[in-house]
């Protein structure tokens, strides 16, 4: 085990103390992320980090009783096209839902360690002109995709939060 | 010889200690005095750091991830390091609310300074046309000061701004983004120059090019923002080690001052202090008292202190800052290029606007954005995540910033004073602040005209990242009690002595009768030196 990695274990008591299943959960969530945003698998190191950044608390915590934040979640950790989804729809309507924290969470440990961090220092390997057409061409579908977000997400939000008042109604 | 006694180790504070102690005063420094953690590895270069730590995570983020900068945080792009937190840590016994003003307040080794991002900007006689003192009168002290602190510059276009000093070093390397800005501006000069009352040229920068006494030259390691790991950057805390040297001076820390006592005859005869951290109440004589705490501070120990002599709950108005707006830009002909973190990261170039009607001269700063944080960026790009970051790292090397400040004056209606709190005996300091008439018209032209200078440098705004900072934010607070000819209760002497208590000078901020566009904290430097050169 390299010494990274063993001081991220030594420091995390209160991950040690979670149930296994939940830890295991975690670092499932934490490559599908990294391979749907960075496109790399991350390190045993990164892992602990991300484990240890949700055992401090507070930091990327579910909202109790939002479904629709719990669906995006786990709709993101499912499958990289439902988080194509989820990304382009939480980046307009629910900035702060749980799985943008999250995202951003992991962003902020690969951009500050190496070798995840090479990642965001260097330009794709294409001349000035391709590079302008391939980020128009990204522009465009990142409209195309919310589009489509919309369609399947908005109905999604608008019957989860139906449902949370009407368990509110009958409580 | 008289014995002073300075409150606060800031930039004002350390200068005027150095100019008294060279004197042969004997000094008493007080101040809480949160000391600066140890640079980490300090060979290493930005990047080298990633890979030799061994927890790398720990010391960009911090231990409790306080420089994670989360979604739906409001416009700043800034992660704050983790180890310049001391800079901000507050003491329990102080307390601050505020209308209108986003207070920050320092109790650190050698004060705000030491988060500072180096920028030394001589007032011009046009500035100073408020003062009790012309620029003639305080060259001398921006030579000295500069002869201090190791300050480049150049005489270019923005020599008809910034007055020439003698003192200052050859400038720094310029990284790439900032030569080629330069390249642009100098075949536009004309245009920007007639059509947009524009000039840009080399910023003054407190960091050494070139070795000065015990300090060496910037290596480039490209770790300024992380807190620079060789002293080529300046600090206050380096003249208070300076300061330290000398036998007659006396740094006392973990000290919180709460008032002065002062007899019938207005002289004071200490300070009343206690530890930050609890602990016992005592006092400190001395016979000449120097406040240099910064504007917030100073002034609530003096309305402190006139409220346990008298009884009486005053409130000085006047409080003056900085409004500043964060223009980030993207050079279009840098896109695809790499960057190199290897470079020194704070503003190379710096901009002076002049604009007749609206608000005066308009000061801008222009950072090449290199080793900030990249993830409070790339989540206010107005595209997907996993498409923001693409986008981001093709455009990486020409992102850059201007950060734009405008003037400030002294109105009545912007105050400080103490307020009894509900669930403590002490009292809290309360700052009400509103900005003048016509602030969002000024404001709205100075966008639109830096946009317009940055379309001529190859350079476009991405819409809707354009970030108004609250008041506060600039964190060049002064005039609180302003120097003044006419001897007016809660004013100063032209040498900033108190008009109220004969044996207590002012250091910092607190004495400017107005608050021009440019960063302050040269000129407040300078000030306490030329305070220290005629007083003492």
């Amino acid at each position: 085990m390299s010494k990274r990695v063993q001081i991220i274990r030594s420091r995390q008591p209160a991950a040690a103390s979670e149930s296994a299943a939940g830890l295991r959960a975690l670092d499932d969530e934490c490559v599908a992320f990294a391979r749907y945003l960075v496109r790399q698998t991350p390190s045993a190191y990164v892992q602990g980090k991300y484990r240890e950044a949700h055992a401090a608390g507070g930091l990327c915590q579910r909202r109790a009783g939002d479904h629709f934040d719990h669906f995006l979640l786990h709709a993101a950790a499912r499958h990289p096209r439902a988080a194509r989804l989820v990304d382009a729809y939480t980046a307009v309507f629910c900035k702060r839902a749980t799985v943008r924290k999250k995202w951003v969470l992991l962003l902020a440990i690969m951009e500050s360690c190496g070798p995840s961090y090479l990642y965001f220092d260097a330009p794709e390997p294409y001349g000035k002109r391709v590079l302008a057409i391939r980020m128009l061409w990204q522009g465009a579908a990142f409209v195309l995709t919310l589009g489509l977000a919309v369609l399947l997400l908005l109905p999604a939000q608008l019957g989860c939060g139906a449902w949370a008042q009407l368990s509110r109604r009958s409580e | 010889m008289s014995k002073l006694l300075i409150i606060g180790s800031g930039a004002s504070g350390v200068h005027f200690a150095l100019s008294v102690l060279r004197k042969g005063y004997e000094v008493i420094m007080v101040d809480v005095g949160q000391p600066r953690p140890p640079a980490v590895n300090p060979e290493d270069t930005f990047n080298e750091l990633k890979i030799n730590l061994d927890d790398p995570v720990r010391y960009f983020l911090g231990p409790r991830y306080e420089a994670f900068v989360q979604p739906g945080t409001e416009g700043e792009y800034y992660g704050f390091p983790p180890n310049k937190g001391y800079v901000f840590s507050q003491p329990p016994l102080y307390q601050a609310q505020a209308d209108g003003f986003a207070p920050l307040s320092s109790f650190a080794q050698g004060g705000l300074a030491e988060a500072w991002t180096g920028g030394v900007y001589p007032l011009n006689e046009e500035e100073l046309k408020d003062f009790p003192f012309s620029y003639r009168d305080i060259e001398p002290f921006y030579s000295e000061v500069a002869a201090r602190i190791g300050v480049t510059g150049v005489a270019d276009d923005l020599a008809r701004f910034y007055p020439l000093h003698k003192n200052l070093l050859a400038p720094l390397r310029l990284d790439q983004h900032s030569q080629r800005l330069l390249t642009a501006y100098e075949k536009q000069r004309g245009h920007l120059n007639d059509k947009l009352n524009c000039y840009l040229g080399r910023a003054r920068v407190a960091t050494l090019s070139a070795d000065k006494g015990g300090r060496k030259a910037c290596t480039y390691t490209g770790r300024c923002l992380w807190g620079c790991p060789t002293g080529a950057f300046y600090t206050p805390s380096l003249t208070l080690n300076e300061c330290r040297a000398f036998p007659n001076f006396t740094y006392v820390p973990d000290v919180y001052v709460s008032h002065f006592k002062y007899d019938a005859r207005n002289r004071l005869t200490s300070v009343v202090a206690e530890s930050p951290a609890g602990g016992g109440v005592h006092e400190i004589a001395a016979d000449v008292f120097v406040l240099a705490a910064g504007t917030l501070s100073s002034s609530r120990i003096f309305l402190d202190s006139v409220l346990e002599g008298s009884g009486e709950r005053i409130a000085l108005p006047g409080l003056m800052d900085n409004r500043q707006i964060l223009v980030p830009f993207i050079n279009l002909g840098m896109i695809g290029e790499a960057y190199s973190p290897d470079n020194y990261q704070y503003h190379q170039l710096a901009l002076g606007i002049e604009s007749g009607e609206s608000g005066g001269y308009i000061h801008g700063l222009i950072t090449t954005l290199k080793t900030a944080l990249v993830h409070p960026i790339v989540q206010n790009v107005p595209l997907d995540l996993r498409t923001a970051l693409t986008v981001f790292r093709n455009v990486r090397a020409g992102l850059g910033v201007v950060n734009v400040n405008l003037s400030d004056s002294r109105r009545a209606n912007n105050f400080v004073t103490l307020r009894t709190n509900q669930d403590s005996a002490r009292s809290s300091l309360f700052i009400k602040y509103a900005p003048p008439d016509g602030e969002r018209a000024v404001i709205k032209q100075a966008i639109k005209t830096v946009k317009k200078i940055l379309w001529r440098l190859g350079c476009v705004v991405p819409p809707g990242m354009t970030h108004v900072r609250p008041m506060g934010a600039s964190v060049h607070y002064a005039g609180t009690i302003p120097m003044s000819a006419k001897q007016a209760p809660y004013t100063a002497s032209a040498y900033c002595q108190s008009h109220d208590f004969d044996n207590l000078y002012f250091a910092d901020g607190t004495t400017f009768p107005s608050l021009p566009a440019k960063n302050i904290t040269f000129t407040l430097m300078a000030n306490a030196v030329r305070v220290a050169e005629h007083a003492f």
